[in-house]
């Protein structure tokens, strides 16, 4: 199916009820954090774990957000740096950040300062640990392969978006000895940090490790805010099947699908204007 | 949150920036026309790349920092460093000069092929009675002068070249043209006929010409250091790395699959079908494991690559929402002093 290029009315009241759930339950998450319960994630846990893993073996850490640009999967993958940061800061451990975008390492050094700052650590932080690499897919892989071998590293996150490199990376850590936590949201590299390493994170459980450690309330909220929309598609997929369905079975009293209802109406909303 | 006015002014600028595009996408065309923002749309949309194209320096400078630093205070692999900085500066300046041999290419034959575009534009004007234009001889006056001149020098640059179909390509079109000018025809139809002409034998003289300058600029030495470089080098490289992707597969398959548990035995099951199904020794096996292949990789495969990306692509529009309301920040950017 191709791109929509222009939202329908069907799209703009779905829309409409993704914020309408995601802000309602932020409001809620505000009011009151505790009451919201989030399921245990074992590859979250183990942050903890790896990072003083590191601290005790004396050797450093390593975070990549492999091939990940300025956006939403960056933004998600911040939210658990900010966290190996503090923990890498309090028990005096090196954190080496190998970039791969330059726009985003501006944001990652930010952020890397930021939480030096808040765990009282500010003369610890290094800016020449978080390291220009390639734009280059390949090229970025070939140096932080080189830098997980040189540095021995002892933990090693790979959050963000990966292609082809990813089993590279994973290899590389698994080669030292490294304990790894993978997360990414592409499907087909989900298969090979599953085989290389320790835990990892599948699609959106990326998204969630953000809202699992830091217990804020806007990721919190959004958190059961998506869960909802998720309720809600699957609602629509049932839908959907059963109408196309029904219309398979008895022809000659079809009913409008899903799709035509979401999709269909752009006329109208052009009459419109 | 200490919400200073610039915390304040970036908030503003995000969100007038993400309401924009969200608002392009929410209306049809026919608004965006009425608006008036509908041709501007592209010029936009670019104004915001090139903001993104300021951090094209920001990779450099760390480089430099990271490891200058270490070539400085003689720190260990300052050696190396040394190699990736001499690495980069040569591929840097031989780049600018293969991008430069490219551009004075291309300024070669523009010089050329403008004037051809001159002559179609007199001659489309002319049957169209434009009005608004300079008269028919006055443009014709300048168009013989300018192409005149243009084609002498041109003459006296391809005068030296060796003798290839190109250069008495070019020879002959020269001539033509100056038999089609000189003396410049009097009654119009003539005339839009000798432009046709001269647009044509223009458009190939440009085109001649180029591939001259190009064969120049091939064997030139920025364009073999640089072709080394890429071709040798680089891309040579990038085709090792993937190539180590194979051996890979096979170590880490090797270490993680074993067959511990019902699920394990499934996917191990699975896994042997799709490998089987994929090469020839799988039809001389059975004939129904291709289609095994086939169902296993449309069917449960997908189903599951449709789940994560479902969830994957939800979570990254709530995100991107939080982004665009500068509500995302409070989770990392704590009071700063």
């Amino acid at each position: 199916m191709q791109g929509i290029e222009h939202a329908t009315p069907g799209i703009m009241v779905l829309l409409a009820m993704v914020a309408l759930l995601v802000l309602y339950h932020i409001h809620r998450a505000r009011r009151d954090p505790s009451k919201l319960y989030v399921r245990r994630i074992g590859g979250i846990d183990a942050i903890d774990e790896a990072v003083g893993r590191s601290a005790e073996l004396g050797r450093p850490t390593s975070f990549c957000t492999g091939i990940t640009g300025v956006g939403p999967i960056l933004y998600a993958c911040l939210g658990v740096l900010y966290y190996v940061a503090r923990k890498a800061a309090v028990y005096r451990s090196r954190l080496l950040i190998p970039q791969n975008a330059p726009d985003a390492m501006a944001i990652v050094e930010d952020v890397t300062r930021d939480a030096y700052r808040s765990a009282g650590r500010s003369s610890l932080f290094d800016p020449t640990t978080i390291m220009f690499l390639s734009e280059e897919q390949f090229a970025f892989a070939s140096g932080y392969m080189g830098l997980v071998h040189r540095e021995k590293v002892a933990s090693a996150f790979l959050f963000g978006s990966f292609a082809a490199e990813s089993l590279l990376l994973s290899e590389a850590g698994q080669q030292v000895g490294a304990m790894q936590v993978a997360a990414t949201v592409s499907p087909e590299q989900v298969a090979f940090f599953i085989c290389t390493c320790d835990y990892t994170l599948i699609g959106e459980e990326l998204f969630a490790a953000s809202a699992y450690l830091s217990r804020e309330p806007v990721q919190l909220g959004s958190l059961y805010g998506q869960d909802r929309v998720k309720l809600l598609f699957l609602l629509i997929i049932i839908t959907g099947t059963l109408v196309a369905t029904w219309n398979s079975l008895l022809p000659g009293s079809a009913i409008p699908n899903i799709d035509t209802l979401i999709l269909g109406g752009g006329a109208y909303l052009e009459a419109l204007f | 949150m200490n919400d200073g006015y610039r915390s304040k002014l970036l908030r503003w600028i995000t969100f007038l920036s993400g309401l924009y595009f969200f608002l392009e996408f929410l209306l049809p065309v026919t608004a965006l026309q009425k608006i008036g923002v509908a041709p501007y749309h592209d010029m936009i949309t670019k104004g915001f790349i090139t903001v993104g194209a300021m951090s094209i320096g920001l990779g450099i400078v760390n480089l430099l920092l990271v490891h200058g630093t270490k070539i400085a205070f003689r720190r260990k692999g300052w050696i190396n460093s040394t190699a990736l900085l001499m690495g980069m500066v040569l591929a840097m300046v031989f780049a600018s000069l293969e991008w430069r041999g490219g551009a004075l290419v291309a300024d070669g034959v523009r010089e050329i092929s403008v004037l051809g575009q001159f002559a179609q534009r007199i001659h489309a004007d002319e049957v169209a009675k434009r009005e608004g234009v300079p008269p028919l001889e006055e443009r014709m006056r300048l168009l013989k002068e300018a192409t005149i001149s243009k084609l002498s020098t041109l003459r006296a640059d391809v005068a030296d070249e060796p003798d290839t179909p190109a250069r008495r390509g070019i020879m002959t079109k020269i001539d033509e043209v100056g038999v089609l000018l000189q003396p410049l025809p009097t009654e119009t139809g003539a005339i839009l006929t000798a432009l046709q002409r001269i647009a044509t034998l223009l458009s190939e003289t440009g085109a001649l010409f180029g591939s001259i300058l190009r064969e120049k600029e091939q064997v030139g030495t920025a364009k073999k250091v640089h072709d080394f470089l890429y071709n040798g080098l680089f891309t040579s490289l990038g085709a090792a790395m993937f190539s180590l992707l194979s051996v890979y597969i096979g170590a880490a398959a090797f270490r993680a699959f074993r067959v511990r548990s019902f699920e394990s035995f499934l996917m191990m099951g699975a896994a042997v079908l799709v490998m089987l199904g994929q090469t020839p020794y799988g039809l001389m096996i059975s004939d129904a494991l291709p289609h095994i292949r086939l169902w296993l990789l449309e069917v449960p495969n997908s189903a599951a690559f449709r789940a994560i990306k479902i969830g994957a692509s939800v979570a990254a529009l709530v995100m991107a929402f939080r982004m665009w309301l500068s509500i995302e920040s409070e989770s990392f950017a704590r009071d700063r002093e």
